[in-house]
């Protein structure tokens, strides 16, 4: 019992408690665990075969869902880049600035999309920009807090090289972090413009087009054999999405 | 050219000072290698010249400032006068060997001609200069991290040849290196000394490098001056007292 602490019971005696009164808050059931059959059932019965037929139509959908998930999310890349370093303790200008900024990035991080979405439904309309608006400002938030902890955590030397040479604060700060932090950063932005191209879907659900929303009304005209089309368009999309990416993060690194 | 009057540091967390009323004068062409134990106020000591270290007390003057005084536009151009180089070198990842010696005229440009990478032909002339001088022209476009040791010092080397300084700072910039390449590392500085008539204020390990290439040893010990003499006058005596 060397590796075990006494704490470490405690802590596993409290988790347990907590997946107890988690699995009745989620209604967990064993029995409906056994019942997921059906589920493969109602899949072989009613999505199957996929209507081919609709692929045209819904790639020009999925350009929709692709061009809000990337310029969402590539601007808001733009936009938490100089937010960042103002966000990181090592780089902003002043406690003041740091506080600031940081709060308001927690402010808008902890806002899902989904709500943005809805909201700007509302007030801008139905359609696509209203998903991109939500998914830009959910980004450029969670981004800016991502790239600001690399940037808290670079290599302190360059930057120190950068001073004694006479460079500006901020020439030094960009060139002695942005190379050191750009692998990682490029890799923060390719997950999250995957998981843009899955919450482009839902905001499409909503009303934000694309994809989304051409999955949402075969769903409410029962047509699950479209509905089937557009789910194998969505899961190559995400396919291609993360293997381009991981293409151009071996090229950077 | 330097001079330290009654220099004193304390760092926030430590109870020793690291400095304690340094006075000396270092005078131009001056080639000093500064010995002593781990922590006895060596990297303090350089990093005071060029500002990098603010003081408790005293006053630096280089080159006819008081670094002390000085707002953060003229420490900037100060600093651009003052070449350094770094055990660990500091070089910028991901970027090539000439892109690393271009970043030593930082100092020297405006923030928008450094950041669209715009420089002059004699700037440009200057680099491929030391980057011939250092003996990494020919590997001028590879990323330093494929460098050996002794080429990203030379590197380094490079980045602060550049600057054009009147002053060259080492801190302990042969400290990672085979005692071969060392020699190496300060044959060429004592070659680009000699060359540019610098005044050169390095702190090292070795003391055999320190009697071999500088015209003065200054001695460091709890912050204190032990030694400041030739490299020809050190006795055993002088070594011990700087070493126990």
């Amino acid at each position: 019992m060397v590796w075990f602490r006494k704490r470490i019971f405690i802590y596993a005696g409290i988790i347990a408690v907590l997946l107890v009164l988690s699995a009745r808050g989620s209604e967990f059931s064993l029995i409906g665990l056994f019942q997921l059959g059906n589920t493969w059932e109602m899949l072989s019965n009613r999505f199957w075969p996929p209507r081919w037929d609709l692929v045209p139509y819904l790639l020009q959908q999925s350009l929709i869902t692709l061009s809000i998930a990337f310029f969402g999310t590539f601007t808001a890349l733009l936009i938490a880049l100089p937010l960042s370093f103002m966000a990181a303790e090592n780089t902003s200008r002043s406690v003041g600035s740091f506080y600031m900024v940081r709060s308001l990035l927690s402010l808008f991080r902890s806002v899902p999309e989904i709500v943005f979405g809805l909201i700007f439904v509302v007030s801008l309309g139905l359609g696509p920009f209203a998903a991109l608006l939500a998914i830009f400002l959910h980004n450029a938030s969670v981004l800016g807090k991502l790239i600001a902890e690399l940037v808290e955590s670079s290599d302190k030397g360059p930057q120190e090289a950068m001073s004694s040479v006479g460079a500006g604060r901020r020439t030094g700060q960009l060139f002695a972090i942005l190379p050191q932090i750009w692998p990682n950063v490029l890799s923060q932005y390719f997950y999250r413009f995957e998981v843009a191209i899955r919450t482009s879907l839902v905001l499409g659900m909503i009303g934000g087009g694309g994809l989304g929303q051409s999955l949402m009304n075969y769903y409410n005209s029962l047509a699950y054999e479209s509905m089937a089309t557009a789910i194998i368009i969505i899961m190559v999309l995400v396919i291609i999405v993360d293997v381009s990416g991981g293409i151009v993060r071996k090229r950077v690194i | 050219m330097l001079r330290f009057k009654d220099v004193s540091v304390v760092y926030e967390d430590g109870e020793e000072p690291a400095l304690d009323s340094l006075s000396l004068s270092v005078e131009k062409g001056e080639f000093v290698c500064v010995l002593g134990r781990s922590g006895a106020g060596k990297s303090t000591f350089i990093r005071t010249i060029n500002g990098l270290q603010p003081l408790t007390a005293g006053n630096v003057n280089v080159l006819g400032y008081d670094v002390r005084l000085l707002a953060e536009k003229k420490l900037r151009a100060l600093r651009s006068e003052v070449g350094m180089i770094f055990q660990h070198f500091h070089l910028i990842p991901r970027m090539s060997v000439r892109q690393n010696v271009y970043t030593g005229r930082f100092g020297q440009k405006p923030p928008w001609k450094n950041f669209l990478g715009i420089y002059t032909a004699e700037e440009r002339k200057l680099a491929d200069y030391y980057m011939e001088e250092v003996g990494l022209l020919p590997y001028a476009e590879r990323r330093v991290e494929r460098l050996s040791g002794g080429q990203k010092q030379r590197v380094g080397i490079a980045r602060a040849m550049v600057q054009d300084p009147s002053i060259l700072l080492g801190d302990e910039p042969v400290a990672s290196l085979d005692p071969t390449t060392s020699d190496h590392i300060f044959q060429l500085l004592r070659q680009l000394h000699e060359e540019r008539n610098l005044t050169t204020v390095i702190n090292v390990h070795d003391v055999g490098l320190a009697k071999k290439y500088a015209s003065r040893i200054i001695g460091l010990k709890n912050g204190r001056l032990v030694y400041d003499g030739s490299p020809i006058d050190m006795s055993e005596n002088d070594l011990a007292e700087i070493y126990e």
